[in-house]
C-alpha cells in the first residue's frame, strides 16, 4: 500500500541464507507461542465460549448451542444498542473523515515547512493525553450547571436544567459532542501524508486553471487522496463499532439504556453480570461485523490503487 | 496559454509562474488560516486547559467559579494527589517497561529471521502473526479474561504484560521484518566471510541497524500502554498491583466532590508522556504515520 514509505529491498529476499533449522524456528518461537497462547486461544475459545451458559470462571459449564445468539437478539435492550452504535459509528465517521480533512488542507495550504510541522505536532500532542482524562473533563463540561450550560445560558440558548449526559433524549448526542471539534487524531497525518505525495505539477496545473480554494479542494484535491479518505472511514467505523468508553466513564449505557452500545453491553454481560457465554456472543458478533468491513475495506482499497494505476 | 484569463495582464508583463500565482493567493489567506488553525488548537486542548484551571483551585472556588483561573492558586492539590498515584505510577512504570522489554525481543527475533532466512514455513508463520491484525479487541477481551482467570494471572502484573506482549508485537513484527529486508546484504556477506554466527549477525548488523524503528514501536507502545484502563481496571483488584489509569479511575470515585485533587491527579498522569514526547515526537509522529495500517 502505498502510505508506509518504509525502506523495502524486495531483491534482497532472493539473497536469503539457509541456517540449521531449529535455531531458525527457535527464533520465532517465542512470538509464535504468544500469538497462539494470548491471540489465538482467545480468539477461538470466544467462538466457543459464546456457546455455552458460562457464568464464572472455574464454574462448570454446558453447551447451549445458539441460545445466547438467540438471547441477545431478542432483547430490546441489545436491539437498541445495535441503533445507538449504528448512529454513532455513522457521525464518528463523517467527523473523522472530514474535519481532519479540512485541518490537514488547512495546514498543507501554509506553504511553510515550519509551521506545517507545528501545527502537525500541536494536534499531535493532544493524542498524548490519556482518554480517560479527557474524557471525565467532557463529564465536568456536559454536567448540570458545567460549561455547555453556562455557553447556552450566555448565549440566550435553552440549556439542559438536568445534564446533558443525564437526560435521555440529549445523552447520546452529548457523546457525540465529545472531543469538539474533533481535530487531534491520526486522521491529520494521513491526509497531510497524502497531500505532500501529490504531485507539485497537479497543484501548479490547478492554480494556473485559476482553482483555488474549496474548489481546489473538493474537485484536486479530494480525488487524489481517494484511498486516504476510505482508509480513515474503515478505521473510523471500526473504531465505531467497538468503542464504549464514554459509556465506561460517565453514563454506564443509561440513562435508561438510551446510550448503550453492543461493547458496553459486553463489558456489563461479562464484568457485572458475569455471563461469559453472552458476553462472547457480543465479542463474535462485533467481530463478524467489523471482520467483514476490513474485507471490504481490502478490497475497495486495491480496487482505488489499480485506478490510480492505470491513470 | 497561461493567465490569458487575467485582466490586467498585457503581452509585455512577466508570465506568473505557478508558483507565483500560488504564493499570491495565499498570501491573502495565510492569516486567516493561522487564525482559524489557532482557534481550532485552543479548543481542542481547552478540557487540559480546564483540568489544569480546576486542579489549582480550593472546594470553595471551584462551586464559586469552576471554569476559569481563580487565584490565589492551590498547589495543595497536588501534593495530596500524588500522595496517592505516586505507586500507582511506579506500577505502571514496571507494567510498561516489562511488556516493552517482552515484545521488543520477541519481535526482533521473529522479524529478523522472517525478515533474513529463507526456511519451511516462513510465509505461513508471517501470515499467521499478520494475521491477528484483522482480530479485534473485542473478540478477544472476554476470553482472555478466562483465560487469564486459568492462568491465575488475574490481579497481578502478567495479566496485563502477557495480552501486551501478544497483541503489541503483532504489528512490531510487520514492521521489523520490513526493515530487516532493507539492511544491505553486503554487510551480512562480510560477517560471514569472518565467520559470523546467526547470534552475532543478530546482534552486531541486525539489531543497530533497527534501532530506530524499536524507536518508533516503543514510542507508540508506551503511550498505549500507560494510558491503557479498561482492561486493567478489569484485571487488577488489589491497589498494591493497580496500575495509573484504574488508579486514577478508583481515585475519581473516591473524590467525586474533591475537583482539585481529582484534577491534579490526572494533570499529574499526562505528564510523563508529555516529557516523553518532547524528547521523541518525530519516533512519535512516524509511528503514527505507519500506524495507519492497524486496524
Amino acid at each position: 500500500m502505498a502510505l508506509t514509505d518504509a525502506p523495502v529491498a524486495a531483491k534482497s529476499a532472493k539473497r536469503l541464507r539457509r541456517q540449521p533449522l531449529w535455531i531458525i524456528y527457535g527464533f520465532v518461537f517465542p512470538a509464535m507461542a504468544m500469538a497462539l497462547v494470548f491471540d489465538y486461544y482467545p480468539a477461538l475459545s470466544g467462538l466457543y465460549l459464546s456457546m455455552t451458559n458460562t457464568m464464572e470462571v472455574g464454574i462448570q459449564s454446558q453447551f447451549v448451542g445458539f441460545s445466547n445468539y438467540v438471547q441477545l437478539f431478542t432483547s430490546s435492550i441489545f436491539l437498541n444498542s445495535l441503533w445507538h452504535m449504528l448512529v454513532l459509528a455513522v457521525v464518528g465517521m463523517t467527523i473523522g473523515t472530514v474535519v481532519p480533512l479540512l485541518v490537514a488542507e488547512m495546514i498543507f495550504h501554509l506553504m511553510n515547512g515550519r509551521w506545517r510541522y507545528v501545527y502537525r505536532l500541536t494536534f499531535l500532542i493532544k493524542m498524548l493525553v490519556p482518554g480517560m482524562v479527557v474524557v471525565e473533563v467532557w463529564g465536568y463540561i456536559l454536567s448540570v450547571g458545567g460549561l455547555l450550560d453556562k455557553i447556552c445560558h450566555f448565549l440566550g440558548l435553552p440549556g439542559g436544567s438536568t445534564g446533558w449526559l443525564v437526560d435521555q433524549h440529549t445523552a447520546l448526542p452529548a457523546i457525540m459532542f465529545i472531543g469538539f471539534p474533533w481535530v487531534a487524531g491520526v486522521g491529520i497525518l494521513i491526509y497531510y501524508a497524502g497531500l505532500v505525495a501529490i504531485d507539485p505539477e497537479i497543484l501548479d496545473a490547478a492554480a494556473v486553471d485559476g482553482s483555488g480554494g474549496l474548489h481546489r479542494v473538493l474537485n484536486v484535491d479530494v480525488p487524489l487522496v481517494l484511498g486516504q479518505v476510505k482508509l480513515i472511514v474503515i478505521l473510523s467505523a471500526i473504531g465505531g463499532f467497538q468503542g464504549y468508553f464514554a459509556q465506561f466513564l460517565l453514563t454506564q449505557g443509561g440513562p435508561g439504556w438510551s446510550t448503550m452500545v453492543p461493547g458496553y453491553y459486553m463489558y456489563q454481560s461479562a464484568f457485572v453480570n458475569g455471563d461469559m457465554g453472552l458476553a462472547s456472543a457480543v465479542g463474535v458478533f462485533l467481530f463478524v461485523l467489523i471482520f467483514s468491513i476490513t474485507l471490504m475495506n481490502m478490497k475497495y482499497l486495491r480496487s482505488s490503487q489499480d485506478y490510480a494505476g492505470q491513470r | 496559454m497561461i493567465a490569458t484569463r487575467e485582466p490586467g495582464l498585457t503581452q509585455a508583463a512577466p508570465l506568473p509562474t505557478p508558483a507565483r500565482v500560488i504564493r499570491q493567493r495565499q498570501s491573502g489567506m495565510r492569516w486567516g488560516l493561522h487564525s482559524l488553525l489557532w482557534i481550532l488548537a485552543i479548543l481542542e486542548f481547552y478540557p487540559m486547559v480546564l483540568a489544569v484551571f480546576m486542579s489549582l483551585k480550593t472546594n470553595t472556588q471551584y462551586y464559586l467559579h469552576p471554569f476559569s483561573l481563580s487565584f490565589p492558586l492551590d498547589f495543595g492539590n497536588y501534593s495530596q494527589a500524588f500522595s496517592v498515584i505516586w505507586h500507582y505510577m511506579l506500577n505502571s512504570v514496571a507494567v510498561v517497561t516489562l511488556s516493552l522489554a517482552g515484545t521488543l525481543l520477541v519481535s526482533t527475533l521473529a522479524g529478523f529471521v522472517i525478515g533474513r532466512y529463507q526456511f519451511p514455513g516462513r510465509n505461513l508463520l508471517y501470515y499467521m502473526l499478520i494475521g491477528l491484525m484483522m482480530v479485534p479487541g473485542v473478540l478477544t477481551m472476554v476470553p482472555m479474561f478466562v483465560l487469564i482467570s486459568h492462568f491465575h494471572m488475574v490481579d497481578s502484573w502478567w495479566g496485563l504484560v502477557f495480552p501486551y506482549i501478544a497483541g503489541g508485537e503483532i504489528f512490531s513484527i510487520f514492521l521489523l521484518r520490513q526493515f530487516m529486508m532493507g539492511i544491505p546484504q553486503e554487510l551480512f556477506d562480510a560477517a560471514q566471510v569472518d565467520g559470523a554466527s546467526i547470534w552475532q549477525e543478530f546482534w552486531h548488523i541486525a539489531l543497530p541497524s533497527v534501532l530506530p524503528i524499536l524507536g518508533v514501536i516503543a514510542v507508540n507502545h508506551v503511550v498505549g500502554w500507560w494510558n491503557d484502563l479498561i482492561w486493567p481496571s478489569i484485571v487488577l483488584t488489589s491497589q498494591k498491583w493497580m496500575t495509573l489509569m484504574p488508579g486514577l479511575y478508583s481515585f475519581t470515585g473516591q473524590n467525586q466532590a474533591n475537583v482539585g485533587p481529582l484534577m491534579a491527579g490526572y494533570v499529574i498522569g499526562s505528564i510523563p508522556l508529555v516529557i516523553l514526547f518532547m524528547f521523541t515526537s518525530r519516533l512519535f509522529m512516524e509511528g503514527m504515520n505507519s500506524g495507519a495500517f492497524k486496524l
